[in-house]
């Protein structure tokens, strides 16, 4: 498996079209895809990463990028693992791809 | 013999006229027959929607608000079977409703659907099954019976179903059943394909017609008999305008896919509900084909199916009539050996069967969630 | 302005079996249709302050239950239809009022989109409404029921109507729905109020309704600003309680338990976004009626003092 997993090309996130949402300043969001007429509750940290993907395409390394400017240092080391565990649920709720 | 919805459709401007009772019923006939959405468009395009009264106007409304939804939902649906299709490297090929809709044809305007139909070649049908259960489709429960019934006789796969979002897929691979008399060469619709998006096809214009009446004079359930007529309708209207040749080449076609039966029987029933213009030549050898097919009795019986389920729409007979109808059908299908059996057996489903109890069953709790 | 009331027993039933009686409901016009005794008696029982529509008025709704064999056969069947199409086959005839009000209920929920339709009760006082989404068994109807009682003005216990982009509530004020305990429930807390006829055994037990219209503007159909949106729950064992509910999950459970929040898309979203911003929202979990009917008067006066 992980063998084969460094042969394959780094894998990238896409968010198409970016939806909408409400956000009336608790620690969750509705977001509303507009694709595919979908509501969901996401997390404040997910709605953060969608607005970075909103209608483009990002590798691991660019959306960390992006969000360490708005990370404490001291949490830096958990950054990586959360922005995965959140990409997981997106892609699961059909909102992200994973090309 | 011309009812409120017939009149309404080809002629907007007499809905001004109506009074309340009469706009019920005619809201009442679109409902039933599954045109309220296109009639208020055509009443829209006509410039008379708006003098009809608040009351009547919001049942327009919300019917359109379903077409609307079903409009994003199947963008929506189409992109992800694309995606199936692509893994397989077939062409995604949509077929009625979902066609109209999705190549923003005009016979689409206000159309309402219930599933997505789609094509694939014979021999690609397990694949394309494959693919579509490998992207979250699955097969939608069938007593044992009836998916038998669907796979050996029927032109379809039993639907599949995408469960979160309660989308039904009808997998095609013929335009008729195999065991129908007349013989239809598929893969030659294969050959005409329009790509309406990339990787998104819908059949040829003509094929596209050829289809609509064929499924028409061959379908059993007349519940929608109107609203298929007046696809066909405003297809012939739109497809001569943008293709000159259109009119020949279908004939042709017809004849081709050895169709011109049903296509003729569909032209013939367009003219007489909805005054479709067809040209003279092909109007003559309509009705010499529809004569040798018996056609005061075909009138009779189809002059009913193409009418509102509604009290004021009916003729007299219209029950045996449907009845007739239903077992023509059947017998177009289906050698006759096969016939009996399966009549007898939906029969004696319908009545006691476990078919009827469910039906009842999900209808009560349909009645009493809301 | 004519009344069902006005209407003499033998003509009612008369014109139940011929044209139809013609109602207002809310914004809506139902014409019913019935060949039964039972359901014109519960007509006579629970819509007698309806107003009649006008003989021009704009039907909506016709609707008709009617049984189809001999109408002296004890277990025989009912069907109900709307617009002559019958959605739900057959219901045995003894249970045909609880299927007229349950079609009813249906002609509202997946025939308009003009508003945004929640699965909720709605009850008003001092010109504020509060929402009350539930799910079927939570107790809403019983609520809604105690609170009618007690002088809360109904406006429905089934549809929430939202006029889109505001907050604003119509009435479509409708008999109150009660199964099975809360029957008895009900018939205890206030021994003066009018039921209908008991269906028994069906799909949900035991089902009767009560006279929902007991406000003198129970059947006004001028909009009310929601102030409110309360999510019950009935619970023998919990603790009661009235505790802030989090907006988002708010707008999520509303949503699910809205008929056409799904179907109006984007104009969902945004008309669910503006109900949300605009009342407050809570959990209330009761056993006690009058526990509930004092805490909720007391949250209310507050929300629309503010």
């Amino acid at each position: 498996m992980d063998n084969q997993r460094t042969h394959e090309p780094t894998p990238v996130w896409h968010l198409e079209r970016m939806g909408r949402i409400y956000d009336c300043g608790e620690d969750t969001v509705i977001y509303f895809d507009t694709r595919s007429g979908d509501t969901h509750l996401i997390t404040l940290f997910a709605a953060f990463l969608l607005e970075s993907l909103a209608g483009r395409s990002l590798t691991l390394q660019q959306i960390e990028a992006v969000a360490a400017e708005d990370t404490n240092p001291d949490d830096m080391e958990a950054l990586g693992p959360a922005i995965i565990e959140s990409l997981d649920t997106l892609v699961d709720l059909d909102i992200v791809e994973r090309l | 013999m011309s009812f409120l919805l017939q009149s309404a459709l080809l002629d907007p401007v007499i809905t001004t006229g109506l009074d309340n009772r009469e706009l019920g019923q005619l809201v009442a006939q679109g409902r039933s027959s599954r045109l309220l959405a296109t009639l208020m468009l055509e009443l829209e395009k006509a410039g008379v929607f708006s003098q009809l009264p608040d009351s009547a106007r919001r049942h327009f409304n919300s019917t359109l608000m379903l077409h609307e939804k079903q409009l994003r939902d199947l963008t929506y649906d189409v992109s992800h079977l694309r995606k199936a299709f692509d893994s397989i490297d077939e062409r995604l090929v949509l077929l009625k409703g979902a066609a109209y809709l999705q190549a923003g044809l005009a016979v689409g305007r206000g159309r309402l659907i219930s599933d997505i139909d789609i094509i694939v070649p014979s021999a690609g049908v397990e694949r394309a099954e494959n693919a579509l259960k490998a992207f979250g489709w699955e097969n939608s429960q069938l007593d044992p019976y009836n998916e038998r019934y669907y796979r050996q006789w029927m032109h379809e796969i039993p639907p599949l179903v995408k469960p979160r979002r309660g989308t039904t897929l009808d997998l095609h691979h013929t335009i008729l059943p195999p065991t129908a008399k007349a013989q239809v060469n598929a893969e030659l619709l294969f050959e005409d394909l329009i790509e309406i998006e990339p990787g998104i096809y819908t059949l040829s214009w003509k094929d596209m017609v050829i289809h609509s009446a064929t499924h028409l004079f061959h379908e059993g359930e007349f519940h929608h008999g109107l609203r298929d007529l007046w696809d066909l309708d405003r297809m012939l209207r739109d497809f001569p305008n943008q293709d000159p040749s259109f009119w020949q080449e279908l004939v042709a076609r017809a004849r081709q896919l050895d169709l011109s039966g049903p296509l003729f029987h569909g032209l013939n029933y367009a003219r007489q509900v909805f005054n479709t213009p067809i040209p003279e030549d092909v109007q003559a050898r309509a009705s010499s084909s529809a004569r040798r097919l018996r056609k005061p009795l075909m009138d009779f019986l189809f002059l009913r199916a193409f009418r509102p389920d509604q009290p004021e729409c009916r003729l007299a007979f219209t029950d045996p009539a449907l009845t007739a109808l239903y077992v023509r059908s059947h017998y177009l299908r289906m050698p006759l050996h096969l016939l009996l059996p399966h009549l007898v057996r939906k029969a004696w489903m319908s009545r006691f069967g476990d078919d009827a109890a469910s039906d009842e069953d999900s209808a009560t709790e349909d009645a009493a969630r809301h | 302005m004519q009344y069902l009331r006005d209407i003499p027993r033998p003509e009612l039933e008369r014109r139940l079996a011929g044209d139809g009686v013609s109602l207002t409901v809310g914004p809506y016009r139902f014409n019913l249709k019935s060949n039964l005794a039972k359901v014109s008696e519960g007509l006579r029982k629970l819509y007698a302050d309806f107003p009649l529509a006008e003989a021009d008025d704009y039907i909506d709704f016709p609707v008709a239950i009617r049984s189809t064999g001999p109408l002296s056969r004890p277990r025989g069947k009912s069907e109900f239809s709307f617009e002559h199409q019958r959605p739900f086959g057959f219901v045995p005839t003894p249970q045909a009022f609880a299927f007229l009000e349950w079609g009813m209920n249906w002609c509202l929920s997946a025939h308009t989109n003009e508003y945004l339709k929640l699965h909720s009760a709605v009850v008003a006082r001092d010109g504020g409404a509060i929402v009350m989404p539930g799910v079927p068994g939570a107790g809403k109807s019983t609520l809604c029921a105690a609170l009618g009682l007690r002088g809360w003005r109904i406006l429905s216990d089934e549809h929430a109507l939202l006029q889109p982009g505001t907050t604003d509530v119509i009435s479509a004020c409708r008999p109150v729905s009660l199964k099975n305990e809360s029957i008895d429930v009900i018939k205890r807390f206030e021994p003066d109020a009018v039921f209908g006829p008991e269906s028994h055994d069906t799909h949900k037990g035991t089902v009767a309704h009560m006279k929902a219209d007991l406000a003198p503007d129970s059947h006004d159909t001028a909009p009310l600003p929601a102030r409110m949106m309360l999510f019950p729950r009935y619970s023998a064992t919990d603790p009661q309680r009235i505790s802030v509910r989090r907006r988002t999950q708010s707008f999520i459970l509303a949503a699910y338990h809205s008929f056409n929040y799904s179907l109006m898309g984007e104009a969902g979203f945004d008309a669910m976004r503006t109900l949300i911003d605009g009342v407050q929202c809570y959990d209330l979990v009761y056993r006690d009626l009058d526990w509930a009917i004092q805490n909720i008067g007391e949250l209310h006066t507050k929300a629309c003092r503010q």
